[in-house]
This record gives C-alpha cells, structure tokens and sequence, in this order.
C-alpha cells in the first residue's frame, strides 16, 4: 500500500483521526518555509515515515490525546540541521526512530514534551558518522505529567576522521508522579582519529518515580575484525559487516522494506579508505 | 599443489619470545599432527601463520606456495589458501552467520554467490555436521554451545575449501559423536582434495580417526621432534617426559601466572543491538 503523502496548508500539515492504522510520507525537500507545523488529531492511529530534506528545518508538533502508531525518520544525502519540538497529550503511544546515515555536518534536536498523563514514548537511534562527519544528537523527554513513561535508545557508530555525540536528558518534572524515564546510548568507535561521545543527563524534581541511564563508549572488538578477516572479508567489509548488524535492529523497526533496504545499503563503512 | 614452508621463525607475544626458531614443512596433501605440553608454542605457530596482529614476528620467513605470507594482511592470507579452524573461536554479536559465509564465499569468486547456490552448500555443509540449519540465521557463534562453535569452524572450512587448513585443539569440547562428525569431515577433505592439514590436538583418539602422515613435536617454541604416528602412541602412553630421557630435551613448566592476552582493554561488541532487538520484541 503506497504512503499518503502529507500536503501542507500554509505550511500546517494536518493527521486525522483514524480507527485503523494508516501510512503516511513527509517529505522535507518540498517543505519551502521553515518552521512547519505538524498537527496530529485525537484518537489518530498512524504509521509516519518522515524523509530529510536539503535544508535545515524545524518541525513543531502537536500530539494530541490517544494518538498511537509510529514516527520514523530516515535520513540520507546530505546532512542538515533538524529540530523536532513535540507536545504530548494523555494516553498517547508512540514508538519512534531515526536512522541517520547523511554525509557531512548536522545538529539534531528531539524534544517531547510530556504535558499530558499515562503517555508512553519509545524513541531509537541509529547513527553512523564517517569519513569528515560531524554529527550531534540532542534527544529531550520532559514528563510534566502523571505516569508518563519515556525510554530512549541511542545507538551509533563512528569511523575515518568523524565525530558523533550523543546527548539525552530525561526530565522528571515536580507533579509527575510516577513518571519513568529511561536512557541508554552506545557509540563503537573503530579509528583512532574518530571521536565518540555520550552524555546521559537526568533531572529528577519529584519523588516516587522512575529513571535510569547507561552509557558507552569503546573501540570495536579487534577479535571479531580478526575472525572476519581470517575467512577472507577485508577489513573494510569486516567494518561494514559488524557496523550492519550493530544498527540493523534499529534499521528493522522500520516498517517499510524499500526504506530498511535503502537503509543498510548506505553503510559504506571504509569505503573511501 | 600447496606447500607451507616455516623458516627459523621468531615471535614475540607482549614483549615475550614464544616461537625461537621454528622451522616446518607442510607438503602437498599432508595430514601433520602438532604435539606439544600446553604453553609451548603450538596455538601461537598457528596463529602467527594466520597474521593475528599480537603477534610479532621478529625473524624468520612463512611461505605459501614460495609467495612470503609475511607481507600479507589476514584477509589476504585466507584468499592464498590459509585456513584456521581455532580453539575459541569470536562470538560476533549482531552479525548473521549466513551472511558472513556469504560475504567469506563471495570473497573468493568474481560473480557473486546466488541464493539458491548458498542455501544448497549450507543446507549440505550442516547436515554433514550435523548442525542445524537454523544455526545460520543466528548470530555467529552467539549462543553456540562449545560444540557447535567447533563444528561451525569445519562447516566454513567445508565451505571454503582452503589449500592448507590448520585446526587448533578443534576436538577440544566434542563429545564422542560430535568428534566422529569432525572427524569424518576431516577424512572426507583429506579423500576428495589436496587440502593439507596441521592438527593440534592433545588426544590421541581424533589422531587415531584421521590418520596423520607425519608427527611434529614442539617443545619450547622449538620443533623438537619429528616422527610418525608411533610418536602419538608413546606420548598418548608416557607423556612427555620420555623426551627429555631419550632426546635430553629440558621442558619449561608452564607459566600458569601468566596473563592471558586481549587486544582491547575496553571494548564494545555489537552486544548493545541485542538489547534493542530483545526490546523491540516485546
């Protein structure tokens, strides 16, 4: 079933209600003005596949109450600045992902704010930087409410002269009780002149709630390029082979298989070496 | 035609000299069992072979075929013909077994192995070992028992068909069966090709099944003994001992304090993508 593709109306695109699950495209090269306004109805069920763009774009996003369904980014070409500001009604839940395999320099901003009660946000990950990239990752769950849960999972991996950071806060604000929120990043490095980094922040203003975080940052196991490159793979494909199935499970969270296919054909790990 | 000559080889591990001078000769389809007391030097003979980058040659020459094996990279020597089935093999989380054997195939053709192709030489190579095929869709070595680990090794040796395959303590953690199926591997090898093979092993009962051609003896990172399969039979009954009664050999204790080697301090495997695979099911 093709996507519906998202049309803009004075750069306000609009997901209606739905009792069942439906697909949508957005498409950030047609987006001429930023910032763009995205409106999520009550009670939508939506499954979103959200494409970069060739400039920088911010997107304000509205959640209202009992959306469910799931949001992916997937990112190729050329690197560009995106913001995500999102507010969450109640009962709302959502599985998200990004999968970032742009070339070049770019900031990412992903901000949810939990103004609603009992909603629940998945949010992955998958980011390779190689070659000269630079590449940042802010990834933001303020809960403002009760039992709002949030859990973030941050996977990358970084090669050549590139850099990659990562940085999550889980915020827990007074008056949300019960909230829990949950963090974890890993960055595999494999050159010496790349640079990894992972910053879990939490902020805890309220008691009886939830929260955790984890955070790596190591070299690639050099047994494992040994055992690859024993049976014959180079050390290029040993790199390539290892990076796929390290991001491949964020890769298969996304639904649609043209995209999932698109996505770890881009993994081009020592390609230029 | 293959031929594996070692020439007066010297390796360091950490700064130690383990090999002083090794000189062997691997001919054309031979079957060459490598003894020795353990911490004598015979993994880290196989290993230098193979190019496992701790390794430091300091003297000494390895050549395949007269081509200086020394000059190339890992990869390069598993394309010339190499082959080390070893002793622990690498747990690689997040990497599918049939993919990797794909890509480790793929390496030594022009045109690029078909599906159909593949899942025929799988589906052949696991039942001759008698693993199942579900194996290959899991990551590899993940969660192999450590027979499974051992017969995975002779699967891809199965599959790659190399001109001198060296197996390291491969019997070690085999129950009788799962032997006989290495075994029978081995002998169909060593009957329908001119793979030659150096063993180690530290039993005599994987000897007994493949019959060797010839026996090597290492003794303080030295070949100390050459022979044939009689040599099996006295260390199998005496031990080593005998050599220092017959031959005047000093053997070196091992150095049980000493540290076993790692080539990262910290390191990340793919391990991180089992937690998001296992989340994502729930």
């Amino acid at each position: 079933m093709p996507r519906n593709k998202l049309v803009a109306n004075q750069q306000v695109y609009h997901i209606p209600s739905s009792r069942e699950r439906v697909s949508y495209f957005l498409d950030l090269n047609e987006v001429k003005k930023s910032p763009i306004h995205l409106v999520i109805a009550p009670e939508a069920d939506l499954d979103l596949l959200i494409q970069n763009g060739t400039e920088d774009v911010v997107i304000e996003v509205d959640i209202a109450d009992q959306v469910r369904g799931k949001i992916q980014f997937a990112m190729f070409g050329k690197n560009k600045n995106l913001t995500w500001n999102a507010s969450v009604g109640s009962n709302v839940q959502i599985d998200a992902a990004i999968a970032d395999f742009t070339e070049g320099k770019g900031k990412v901003f992903i901000r949810f704010d939990m103004l609603g009660r009992d909603s629940q946000l998945e949010w992955r990950t998958a980011a390779l930087a190689s070659h000269q990239d630079r590449k940042f990752y802010s990834v933001n769950f303020t809960h403002k409410n009760f039992n709002t849960y949030a859990n973030m999972t941050n996977y990358g991996v970084t090669e050549g002269n590139s850099s990659l950071q990562f940085t999550g806060t889980g915020h827990i604000l007074n008056g949300a009780k019960f909230s829990k929120t949950h963090q974890a990043a890993k960055i595999m490095v494999f050159d010496e002149k790349c640079f990894g980094r992972a910053d879990p922040v939490l902020k805890i203003d309220e008691n009886e709630v939830e929260a955790s975080h984890a955070a790596t940052v190591g070299r690639v196991n050099e047994e494992h390029l040994y055992y690859l490159q024993s049976r014959g793979l180079s050390k290029k494909e040993a790199k390539r082979i290892i990076t796929l199935g390290y991001l491949q499970p964020i890769i298969a969270y996304f639904t649609d298989e043209t995209i999932q296919a698109q996505l770890s054909s881009q993994i081009d790990i020592g390609k230029k070496e | 035609m293959s031929k594996l000559e070692i020439k007066n080889l010297w390796v360091k591990v950490a700064n130690i000299n383990i090999l002083k001078g090794v000189n062997l000769m691997i001919n054309d389809h031979e079957t060459v069992a490598l003894l020795g007391p353990n911490g004598h030097g015979k993994s880290t003979l196989l290993s230098a072979i193979m190019g496992h980058p701790k390794y430091e040659i300091t003297e000494g020459e390895i050549l395949l075929d007269g081509k200086n094996v020394l000059d190339m990279e890992v990869d390069e020597r598993s394309k010339a013909g190499l082959f080390l089935g070893m002793q622990h093999p690498s747990e690689v989380p997040g990497v599918i077994n049939s993919d990797f054997l794909k890509a480790a195939i793929n390496t030594r053709r022009e045109k690029p192995i078909s599906l159909v192709e593949l899942y025929k030489k799988l589906d052949d190579a696991s039942k001759q070992m008698k693993i199942p095929m579900e194996l290959s869709h899991r990551h590899l070595n993940e969660g192999f028992s450590g027979g499974e680990r051992k017969r995975n090794e002779i699967l891809q040796l199965l599959l790659l068909q190399p001109s001198v395959a060296m197996l390291d303590e491969i019997d070690s953690g085999l129950d009788v069966d799962a032997l006989q199926t290495v075994a029978n591997a081995i002998k169909k090898i060593q009957k329908e090709t001119k793979t030659s093979f150096l063993i180690i092993s530290h039993y005599a009962r994987l000897f007994q099944m493949i019959q060797p051609t010839r026996v090597v003896v290492m003794i303080n990172g030295r070949v100390a003994v050459e022979g044939g399969p009689e040599v099996i039979t006295k260390i199998d009954g005496s031990g080593y001992e005998w050599l220092t009664k017959e031959y005047g050999i000093s053997i070196k204790k091992e150095d049980k304090d000493a540290k076993p080697f790692s080539m990262n301090t910290i390191s990340i495997g793919a391990c991180a993508t089992n937690e998001v695979a296992n989340h994502a099911k729930k």
